[in-house]
């Protein structure tokens, strides 16, 4: 009985990660802010690594650093004054910075704050579950609510302004669901790893078609299948599972690239 | 009645005064040409009557409503704005007919969509402006003349009360541009259009306005008829 609940957690968090992850991405590939997908890691890695200093729950200071991060790339992208790649460094650096200041203060083993890094998906429990769960229902509630404010801020962010449509709003939205997403998948793939699932299936997604909906619909498909081919692989090599998830998703991309017909309509 | 009014508006950017100390005013269904040369400020003083931009000084009033940051989205639905070119990667996931239908989701509001009669209707504006072929197209894959034809589609979708356009024919063809004036006066006169027009074309400026407002250094130098008299 405790094999088949281990294994049937594994697997949904396999799913559900990889729905999560791979919906928010389409939006931050096709919006070019991928390298936010590393910020908010790098972010949350900090976050669990500040939780088990001060004796928090690590996923909740993972969220509460990720949600302060969105609050400042927020308003320093909307006052222009910084490029958006310059803004994002910084604060990269700045998680990256305070991961090392914190990981030695970890009292005694470094293994609980390293599990953060590397992840373990055969480790999540009831609670991940749920956290994940809401978190994948979240992202896919905003993508079908507001679609159409999605399409008009990948195609021009200017223009979705000067429609009238609440872009700032919901480009926040977009971060802290990006910081949402990452954090709820920290544990299952690791702080360097859950990167992969961000922008790999959307960006493998963006090879194949031109259509945002089916981008959703490929990229969503893509996320899963990383995360649950990932997962054979990890219970059949005997390895941790971040490693195989990313590989696979890394795959699917080069497949994707491979046999793009965008790539061939742009070779005509 | 000013459906527009700009009081001694100055715009700065870093340490670059945009526009200094602006005044001027455009009555409902008039149509100015901004006019000057590149960096003069035109794109600038578009962006402040829709709200994209806010000055430091003055003020911008747009139907009797001061332009702030929380009245900004309120005249941008009341504003079509046709940008210049620019640049969108080639394998952005948008279709043309989405552009187009983007015109009206500020007005749509939120959680609604499009129903068949706004689809028709979108159909029927690009129709006009002979791009109804163009609807299934990603809009990365068409021409510059193409793309401008669908931002000021996309415009219109909106049905605005002031038409702002930033060179709006610089990548359309000469056969084209002669018809597209026509249905923008068309659209003018029978909508009672408020329009401000930057244009480096001296014969479409005469052709679609009746002043033009000419910016040098973020000033204004001259303000005449399009004849030449004021």
């Amino acid at each position: 009985m405790e094999i088949y609940n281990f294994m049937v957690y594994s697997w949904t968090a396999a799913i559900l990660t990889g729905l999560a992850c791979s919906l928010i991405g389409v939006i931050v590939v096709t919006m070019g802010i991928s390298f936010i997908g590393v910020c908010m890691s790098h972010a949350a890695f900090a976050g669990a690594l500040a939780g088990i200093i001060f004796h928090i729950n690590p996923v909740l200071s993972s969220f509460i650093f990720c949600f302060i991060v969105a609050g400042i790339l927020g308003p320093v992208s909307d006052k222009g004054e910084l490029k958006p790649d310059t803004s994002l460094g910084i604060v990269f650096s700045s998680s990256l910075g305070l991961s090392f200041l914190l990981l030695p203060l970890i009292p005694g083993s470094k293994s609980e704050g390293l599990r953060f890094l590397w992840g373990n998906i055969l480790t999540v429990n009831n609670n991940d579950l749920v956290i994940v769960g809401v978190v994948s229902l979240l992202v896919l509630t905003f993508v079908i609510a507001f679609f159409k404010e999605i399409q008009i801020l990948i195609f021009n962010r200017i223009i979705a302004i000067a429609s009238g449509i609440h872009a700032r709003e919901i480009y926040y939205m977009i971060l802290f669901l990006c910081g949402a997403a990452i954090t709820a998948s920290i544990k299952a793939v690791g702080g360097l790893l859950v990167f992969a699932l961000i922008v790999n299936p959307a960006a493998a997604a963006y090879q194949i078609t031109y259509d945002l909906k089916k981008m959703f619909l490929l990229s969503s498909f893509f996320g899963i299948a990383s995360g649950c081919l990932g997962l054979v692989f990890s219970f059949s090599l005997n390895i941790p599972a971040g490693a195989p998830i990313a590989l696979c998703s890394v795959l699917i991309f080069i497949l994707a690239t491979i046999l793009s017909p965008k790539r061939r309509y742009r070779g005509r | 009645m000013n459906k527009i009014t700009i009081e001694n508006a100055t715009v700065v950017r870093g340490n670059r005064v945009v526009l200094n100390n602006i005044s001027f005013s455009v009555e409902a269904g008039e149509a100015i040409a901004i006019y000057g040369p590149n960096g003069a400020g035109k794109t600038t003083l578009l962006n402040l009557v829709n709200g994209l931009l806010f000055p430091v000084e003055g003020k911008v009033v747009v139907e009797n409503i001061k332009v702030n940051p929380s009245t900004a989205r309120s005249i941008q639905l009341i504003t079509g704005y046709v940008p210049q070119n620019f640049e969108i990667d080639p394998r952005t996931p948008i279709l043309t007919g989405t552009v187009v239908l983007s015109g009206c989701y500020g007005k749509l509001g939120l959680f609604h969509y499009p129903d068949k009669s706004i689809i028709e209707k979108a159909k029927k504006i690009m129709s006009k402006l002979e791009i109804d072929h163009l609807f299934l197209r990603p809009f990365g894959q068409i021409s510059g003349g193409e793309r401008q034809k669908t931002m000021i589609a996309r415009a219109m979708m909106q049905e605005p009360e002031i038409l702002l356009l930033d060179e709006p024919f610089s990548s359309i063809s000469e056969s084209s541009k002669e018809k597209i004036i026509e249905i923008i006066r068309f659209w003018k006169k029978e909508k009672n259009l408020t329009l401000l027009l930057v244009s480096h074309e001296k014969s479409i400026i005469e052709k679609l306005c009746g002043k033009v407002v000419y910016i040098d250094e973020g000033k204004i130098v001259l303000q005449e008829k399009a004849d030449g008299n004021l």
